[in-house]
């Protein structure tokens, strides 16, 4: 009875035969199969429970993991899952810097550059070396030492006006950073920043313009601003996974780059720089001429364009005051734009060339054509006199060249009066004196002519026209405008983006530009010899360099006073302009000084100077040899 | 599993009937032969040594096993190195790479600073009327005429002549 009995129980419990034979050997009695019999329930009991709570944890986490519900626990951020938490932990959205590509000149030198510089905050309630507190008085110390513009006991004070989070200097160099890192003292916290950095401070400012620094840095003049779509390479960023592992006892981020797509994406930076058609030489020449100038006739301001006549782009953009762009918070807001293109003047007798050309373009006068100087002449009831009728009178009878030579009023009256005066209208407006320049720097102001009405109607519109008042333009204009005569009648678009050019100077992009003939080479022609005579012989000769063929213009216009229509008889505004070498023009050199005080301020004594010693700059730059190389042999 | 059918006695079985199994080596083959020969040559019937007695099939199994798992292994640890490599040593060298790429780029870039602010330094020093230093002009310059030029000097379109010692003295820019 024993045996089935204890068999069915063994079967029943999934016990192996084996085991069960033993059993049956050992547990012959009815007692001791009773015993057997509770040992294998308590054996079931603990199974079971063991079962149960593997069971119960395998729910928990098919829970925890499958259907992710949002875990309580302190430290989590609120509201996020499991699997957000991970993925946070295990990814992070990469910021590539990309730097703004390089400002560079026409000869490489570096204008504007991406740097890194730090911003040194101080914690004191942190001081320590090694553990050790250290006294503020020795960080300040320390501190002082590497930062030029602060002493010991202005850090201590400063130090002692808050326990943490004080900035104490920004755009510091790598050179700061690292010594300051050196001191391994806590609660010195440096934080990195990305910075425009301009090497050559205010030398090419008015043209470069600045990037401010403020968090998201924006250009805010010059070339910097115009040109944002080619400085700015985009910013490249992707999500990343990543791991962290003990690296050099510090627990670094290991990044997983993941598609290779990506990686080639980013490692595909080109190294092309914005060129720009600026000789930073003539640059610094040009602005130490006019700066000598302007301080010995205590100017208000002053200006210098170099224009390569034959395709308008400009070796030489100067203005006077300007600033310096690593600094640009310390400056007026006036000088952040450049008035040699912003600003309208009336250009006065620089504009007597241009007005010979539209003469002779218009047939109404010959090279060859005499004019009678009376020294003064009446116009619509206005008596209009040459600015030097009260020391010489009339000059009598004068050939085109002499009347630029002395910069004639009356004769040019004369000349202008040939043309219908509609037609003379009609041919400044050729000239695109009131059309919008597409131009590199921001804020060009096309010129402002009189409404056609008023020109044709009354005759002193076209006679003030004639010795270049009543109208007004930009320098920049007139500098186009004179490079026409020097061209071969050309008008050429002025420009300071030569493209974007590799580390070793080969173009990649150009900027194309289009010309407009507006005046004859026959007649461009005449007119530069003329002028080449004012140089020689009439109120250029400030400017001239022996050996050299130079023609010019000079320009003394009275300033429109602020409010009413008349003229302010004090202000004036002195120009010359430059044509140079006469027997193949390359350059045209406008200098332009406002508001010279003083005796004799006039643009042959104050403006064409400037010119001269650019033009020597040019000279010793572009290595152009005298005219008549032969006789200095 | 044994193909090969038990010999009822010890006699010279015939080569192809004794061996029918494809399995047997060459090289067991010309043993076997070689033995022939010997007993031949003896004549007389000497004991040989007993045939291999087949593997158990157990046997074979475990070693087959034993073939597989050692593949098996093999295909492991070179897709555990791969899986390393991938996930570990790659994102490793990547990171400490791109580290070392951002580091050359800045120091470039700081580089390109530096050396602009010098070359700006020092054209500020020549500036100073102390330093002594002769502005080029067109007085203290040698102009020399290419000898191509000098022979036909029609040519006044070209003023731009080449002057090796203009260009190899710095103006500071």
């Amino acid at each position: 009875m024993a045996k089935p009995q204890l068999r069915k129980s063994l079967r029943k419990t999934k016990y192996n035969s084996a085991s069960s034979d033993r059993l049956k050997l050992k547990n012959s009695t009815n007692k001791g199969l009773l015993a057997k019999q509770s040992f294998v329930i308590r054996l079931l009991l603990v199974w079971g429970i063991l079962v149960m709570s593997a069971l119960g944890l395998a729910g928990r986490l098919y829970y925890l993991q499958i259907v992710n519900p949002t875990i309580v626990y302190k430290q989590a951020p609120k509201g996020k899952t499991l699997r957000q938490i991970a993925h946070d932990q295990q990814s992070r959205r990469l910021r590539f810097y990309m730097p703004r590509r390089q400002i560079i000149d026409r000869q490489g030198n570096v204008l504007a550059v991406d740097r890194i510089t730090y911003e040194l905050y101080a914690h004191p309630y942190l001081f320590k070396r090694n553990l050790d507190t250290v006294p503020p008085q020795e960080v300040a110390e320390q501190l002082a030492a590497i930062l030029e513009d602060k002493t010991s006991a202005e850090l201590l004070q400063q130090f002692s006006k808050r326990d943490r989070g004080i900035r104490i200097a920004k755009n510091l160099p790598e050179s700061a950073k690292e010594k300051i890192a050196k001191l391994r003292i806590d609660g010195l916290d440096l934080t990195q920043n990305y910075s425009r950095f301009y090497p050559y401070e205010e030398t090419s400012a008015e043209v470069v313009g600045y990037v401010n620094r403020d968090r998201k840095p924006r250009p805010q003049a010059g070339v910097e601003f115009s040109q944002q779509k080619l400085l700015e390479r985009p910013e490249l960023s992707w999500l990343m996974k990543r791991s962290f592992m003990l690296f050099q006892g510090k627990n670094r981020s290991v990044f997983y780059p993941g598609e290779l797509k990506n990686v080639k994406k980013m490692l595909k930076f080109d190294d092309l720089s914005l060129q720009l058609t600026i000789d930073l030489r003539l640059q610094q020449a040009a602005r130490t001429a006019l700066k000598e100038q302007m301080e010995q006739y205590k100017a208000k301001r002053g200006a210098v364009i170099v224009m390569d006549v034959r395709d308008g782009s400009i070796a030489a953009l100067v203005n006077e005051p300007t600033y310096n762009p690593n600094f640009y918070e310390q400056y007026n807001l006036e000088l952040f734009k450049n008035w040699a293109i912003t600003d309208l003047y009336e250009p006065g007798s620089t504009f007597k060339p241009i007005n010979v050309a539209i003469a002779l373009d218009a047939g109404v006068i010959k090279p060859t054509d005499v004019f009678e100087d009376t020294g003064k002449i009446k116009v619509d009831g206005w008596e209009i006199r040459n600015h030097d009728y009260t020391t010489k009178g009339a000059h009598g009878t004068l050939t085109l060249a002499e009347i630029l030579q002395r910069s004639s009023n009356v004769s040019m009256i004369k000349i202008i009066n040939r043309m219908d005066r509609r037609d003379y209208y009609r041919r400044l407006q050729q000239l695109g004196l009131q059309e919008k320049l597409e131009f590199d720097l921001p804020g060009y102001a096309p010129g402002h002519l009189k409404n056609e009405i008023e020109f044709s109607v009354k005759s002193i519109e076209a006679a003030t026209a004639s010795f270049g008042q009543g109208f007004s333009l930009t320098p920049l204009k007139l500098i186009q405008l004179h490079s026409a005569i020097a061209n071969g009648g050309k008008l050429v678009t002025p420009h300071v983006v030569k493209g974007l050019a590799d580390f070793e100077g080969y173009l990649h992009w150009q900027p194309s530009f289009e010309s407009k003939q507006i005046f004859s080479p026959q007649t461009t022609n005449s007119v530069l010899e003329m002028m080449e005579t004012v140089v020689e012989d009439g109120s250029g000769k400030a400017s001239k360099v022996s050996g050299y063929r130079i023609a010019g213009k000079t320009g003394t216009a009275q300033k429109v006073s602020g409010g009413s229509s008349g003229y302010d008889e004090t202000a004036k505004i002195t120009s010359f302009v430059g044509i140079f070498p006469v027997e193949s023009p390359r350059y045209a050199i406008l200098a332009v000084v406002d508001e010279p005080h003083g005796e004799h301020t006039y643009g042959s004594t104050v403006a064409a100077p400037i010119v001269g010693s650019v033009i020597e700059s040019l000279i010793a730059i572009e290595g152009i040899a005298p005219f008549n190389v032969e006789s200095r042999e | 599993m044994s193909a090969l059918p038990k010999p009822s006695t010890y006699t010279y079985p015939t080569p192809s009937k004794h061996y029918p199994s494809k399995q047997k080596s060459l090289r067991h083959k010309t043993k076997q032969s070689h033995s022939e020969k010997r007993a031949n040559e003896h004549s007389s019937p000497i004991s040989q040594f007993p045939p291999v007695p087949p593997l158990p099939a157990k046997l074979k199994a475990l070693l087959l096993l034993q073939k597989s798992s050692l593949g098996l292994a093999f295909v492991l640890i070179a897709s555990s190195i791969a899986v390393y490599i991938s996930t570990v040593r790659i994102p490793e060298l990547w990171s400490q790479k791109y580290q070392d790429l951002e580091t050359l780029q800045r120091q470039e870039r700081e580089l390109v600073a530096t050396n602009e602010s010098l070359k700006h330094k020092l054209a500020q020093q020549a500036q100073q009327e102390d330093s002594n230093l002769v502005l080029i002009n067109s007085n203290n310059t040698l102009f020399i005429t290419p000898a191509s030029l000098s022979s036909s000097n029609s040519n006044h379109s070209q003023p731009k002549l080449k002057q090796s010692n203009l260009n190899k003295i710095p103006m500071g820019y």
